[in-house]
């Protein structure tokens, strides 16, 4: 045995370097950044997100008159879809014992402080499609009191929103961005009972929004009938 | 109660029997038939339309069981899609007529039904049915509704016993996989047959989208698109599963699934049933499978280990260990490295071991509990002193180990290779390799045998390196020449050993305070000067008498330095209860990041703010966890970011034991430290998991991704 007094520099610093490569190489590895799977942003990529500027629109109401979401910056704006035949509109609008349906009810209470668009986005010849003079006289019989209803009859709002149902809701703040989309409330049924018993998520939204506070819900999936583009 | 021009659907009450007897039960229906092109909904509706519902006004004493309904078809109307009956339907329930129910009365079954069907344009009302029927001694079928609702009956989901179901959130898809009992038919000819998922309740998953299926040897596993409305990741997945017969013929199948929704983590590790699914159905094949995929990560990372931060003292000793070995012959080197494996393995039984028993006496605890216990740091701490004055050459084990090996029986080389093995295994339990955390996990969750494997594994992947220099000459003829060079070397690698003291003694003070830090240096004094004592007169050289005396004092010293750590670890007071208010502003040090201390409130609060909140799973003991700290959270890009991007900073601090760290660790099916996870600002979206170890560069991108709402770009599981 043969013995060397040298300290084997050399080799320890090669064993040294070798180490710390092992130890990059396994936080590189572990530094994977391709998952390769879709993301939520791509799925929905139709609808505008809750939190970002609301898209701009220009439509036109029952009277002929322009509402552009620009020229409401500044106002808390809440987009409605309609169809005055589907089964869960009659629910919201249905009144009972003679007081005001649960929307006209929200139309009246935020009428001062709130844009209320009502949108109708059914194409000619489908369910919920009318003529303004028909919308109008509707709007009256049901007492309705929006700020106006859109005809959007080429369905182009509609799916700019990604409007699936009526019921639908968006509600825009002042300065044009999303709040709320999705629901009227979290009771997914055509019955005029269960509004009593229902969390309102558009109130919610309206009056936290109104008061300066944060939303609680922003975001829920709607319920009721398709729209009829 | 026919279809009119107004109501597109004939809606009626049906009895499977036609005469009731008290105390027996009956099969009531809802037949709803829609008329051609229109359809009625399930219990969950998808896109469009809703559930029918009955509200029932039963005679006194009778009850009505919750509607049991047959499985749906898929109704598409792109983009959306929605569940429901375009056929004859009937919703079960069964009828309990009491046995109060008088015999020669009649009972009426009554209830409000309302409904909704949809064709182009939906249909809603509400219709009030009622059925009157006899009540006498002995029953009596209606034939032909009895055969309808048995025939109805059939087609009800089955509850799925035997079937395992687990889920996982993987960005912008929810994955179920589906093990289907054994000698079921579902996966015959290695393919599954037409497969639809219908999910239960709103906002999880896209109903329009169509599943992407994928046969993994026993089980089957769909890619369900996540729904855009989703805003939180649900506890459970639950639905029902339909399979379509093969060839269109027969009736298929379909089973009802209730899958817990896990972390990727968990999910990704071989097929991840045992422990977490609904049912544990034991070590079948497939558990083998996973089992083994467990044992290899942890022979993987038990092998990272070895380079691990708080592992490099001990590899200064195993380094020594070989260099000293690969000196001699090849049969000592041989069994040398046998013995210390055999210290590291029979120390990790014992670990486990333990662990087994705490977790069965219902402690909650995890990988490097160990060291959570005051009386086990300062014990250590004294193990690394002896074994750095020994090193440094206050004193030779050779008298002290032969005084040792009397118990164990052999020779003193021996006895101080099997105790590097096992002081190898001490240091390296509060370290987390990467893989190791996952296999840990899967070892302990799937009950004593994976334990076992995985632990055994992990010891293996500690000791082969070793045991490759000391086995296989070539390998050896890499290293150094043995020479005096090698004394200089030993006694340097002393202080790394006193370096982690130091560190050790840091983690004793945090646990116990300052008392027991002084206890320690006090027992560290007297183990130097029993140590001392052995070295100056307990040589080889040194008469028998004097040996004696040597090893007495030596063994007196040791006894009385342990019996002065456990005094002073009782002397730790209660560790100050962490403040639980997220919005009180966090203490604040010069220079030191703002972190509060982690609750389950104060996560929930500070997300609920919108911000992006950074979990860091630490402790004391944790040296890869310190190095993340100063490297990663210190570093000036990080800071900077952690600033632009307003994060809110928990730490969950593991030093001590802590049953709400526990949890919150097992929420992640994890339970070793090192875990830091960062929570985007969307509440719908996945948190981050980033990987064990961290780089300024690993953090800011994180940090940037959930800031920006993106998926995170990080892999969600360790094992890749």
């Amino acid at each position: 045995m043969s013995l060397s007094n040298r300290f084997p520099i050399k080799r320890v610093l090669v064993g040294v370097a070798a180490i710390a490569l092992a130890v990059v190489a396994v936080a590189a590895a572990n530094d994977d950044t391709d998952s390769g799977a879709p993301t939520i942003a791509d799925l929905s990529a139709a609808a505008p997100k809750v939190g970002e500027p609301a898209p701009a629109f220009t439509a036109v109401d029952t009277r002929g008159a322009s509402h552009s979401l620009e020229a409401y910056k500044g106002q808390w704006v809440v987009l409605e879809w309609v169809n005055h035949d589907c089964p869960y509109t009659k629910k919201h609008y249905r009144s009972v014992d003679g007081r005001p349906g649960n929307t006209q009810a929200m139309q009246r209470d935020y009428a001062k402080r709130v844009v209320w668009l009502s949108v109708v986005s059914s194409a000619p010849g489908k369910q919920g499609f009318t003529t303004a003079a028909e919308a109008d006289q509707l709007t009256q019989e049901k007492g309705a009191a929006p700020a106006a209803v859109i005809r959007d009859t080429s369905g182009t709002l509609g799916r700019l929103y990604g409007a699936r149902n009526t019921p639908q809701y968006a509600i825009i703040d002042p300065e044009g961005v999303l709040r709320y989309a999705g629901a009227i409330d979290d009771k997914p049924s055509s019955k005029v009972k269960d509004i009593a018993g229902a969390t309102n998520y558009v109130r919610a939204a309206l009056d936290a929004g109104l008061a300066g506070n944060p939303i609680a819900v922003t975001q829920t999936q709607p319920y009721g009938c398709d729209v009829k583009y | 109660m026919h279809a009119t021009a107004s109501r597109p659907v004939e809606i009626e009450l049906r009895s499977a029997a036609r005469v009731l007897a008290p105390g027996e039960t009956v099969a009531v229906a809802i037949r709803l038939r829609p008329e051609p092109g229109w359809h009625a909904y399930w219990r969950h509706a998808g896109d469009v339309g809703s559930a029918p519902s009955v509200e029932w006004r039963l005679p006194e004493g009778f009850t009505a069981a919750p509607l049991r309904w047959p499985t749906p078809e898929l109704i598409s109307s792109p983009p959306l899609a929605s569940y429901g009956y375009e056929r004859e339907v009937h919703m079960l329930t069964t009828v309990h007529v009491p046995r109060t129910a008088r015999v020669g009365s009649t009972a009426t079954l009554a209830g409000t039904v309302t409904w909704v069907v949809c064709k182009e344009e939906c249909f809603a009302d509400e219709v009030d049915l009622a059925l009157t029927l006899p009540v006498r001694a002995a029953s009596e079928a209606d034939t032909a509704a009895a055969r309808a609702i048995m025939e109805e009956d059939a087609r009800v989901p089955a509850r799925g016993a035997g079937w395992e179901f687990l889920s996982a959130v993987d960005a912008g898809t929810i994955v179920l996989r589906v093990r289907p009992p054994n000698g079921s038919s579902v996966l015959a000819g290695g393919s599954a047959a037409r497969v639809q998922f219908f999910v239960d309740s709103a906002g999880v998953i896209d109903h329009a989208a169509p599943a992407s299926v994928r046969v993994d040897g026993d089980a089957l596993e769909l890619r369900l698109a996540r729904s855009q409305y989703a805003t939180a990741t649900p506890a459970r997945l639950t639905g029902v599963l339909a399979v379509a017969a093969r060839g269109g013929d027969g009736a298929g199948l379909a089973v009802e699934v209730d899958a817990p929704v896990v972390a990727m983590a968990q999910f990704a590790l071989g097929d991840g049933f045992a422990g977490a699914s609904t049912r544990n159905a034991g070590l079948d094949a497939g558990g083998v499978l996973a089992l083994a995929t467990a044992g290899l990560l942890a022979l993987i990372g038990g092998t990272l280990l070895n380079l691990m931060p708080c592992v490099l003292p001990v590899l200064s000793i195993k380094a020594l260990g070989v260099a000293e070995a690969a000196a001699h012959d090849g049969r000592t080197a041989r069994r040398h490295a046998l013995l210390f494996a055999a210290g590291v393995l029979v120390s990790m039984w014992a670990l486990v071991g333990m662990l087994l028993a705490l977790r069965a006496a219902g402690a909650e605890v995890g990988w490097g509990y160990q060291l959570q216990s005051p009386v086990v740091v300062g014990g250590l701490a004294l193990l690394v002193f002896a074994a750095a004055l020994n090193m440094a050459g206050v004193f030779e084990l050779a008298p002290l180990g032969g005084t040792l090996s009397v118990a164990a029986g052999c020779t003193p080389p021996a006895a101080e290779a099997f105790l590097s093995g096992v002081l190898v295994t001490a240091l390296a339990t509060p370290c987390s390799a990467p893989f190791l955390a996952a296999a840990v996990a899967y070892g302990i969750a799937g009950g004593a045998t994976s334990a076992v494997v995985v632990f055994t594994a992990l010891g293996l992947g500690l000791v082969w390196p070793l045991a490759l220099v000391a086995v296989v000459p070539r390998v050896r003829q890499w290293l150094p020449r043995p020479g005096a060079w090698m004394v200089t070397l030993r006694q340097a690698l002393a202080f790394p050993l006193l370096a982690t003291v130091v560190w050790l003694a840091w983690v004793l003070g945090r646990q116990a305070g300052i008392d027991a830090v002084t206890a320690l240096l006090a027992a560290l004094t007297l183990l130097a000067l029993g140590l001392w004592a052995l070295g100056r007169f307990g040589t080889l050289a040194a008469s028998a008498g004097r040996r004696r005396t040597a090893r007495g004092i030596a063994l007196t010293t040791g006894a009385g330095a342990l019996a002065l750590v456990i005094a002073g670890a009782r002397l730790a007071p209660p560790r100050a209860a962490a403040t639980a208010d997220a919005m009180s502003p966090p203490r604040q040090i010069a220079g030191a990041l703002p972190w509060r201390p982690y609750s389950a409130a104060a996560l929930e609060a500070l997300r609920d703010s919108g911000r992006v909140v950074l979990l860091d799973f630490t402790a004391d003991w944790c040296l890869t966890c310190k190095v993340n700290e100063r490297v990663a959270f210190g570093s000036d890009a990080v800071r900077a970011s952690l600033r632009a991007h307003d994060v809110a900073l928990l730490r969950a601090d593991w030093t001590t034991r802590d049953p709400s760290v526990t949890r919150a660790l097992a929420a992640f099916r994890r339970n070793s430290v090192p875990f830091v996870v960062l929570y985007g600002r969307d509440r719908a979206a996945a948190p981050a998991i980033l990987p064990t170890l961290l780089t300024p560069g690993i953090v800011t991108r994180a940090l940037d991704a959930a800031a920006a709402g993106r998926a995170p770009a990080l892999s969600a599981a360790p094992t890749r």
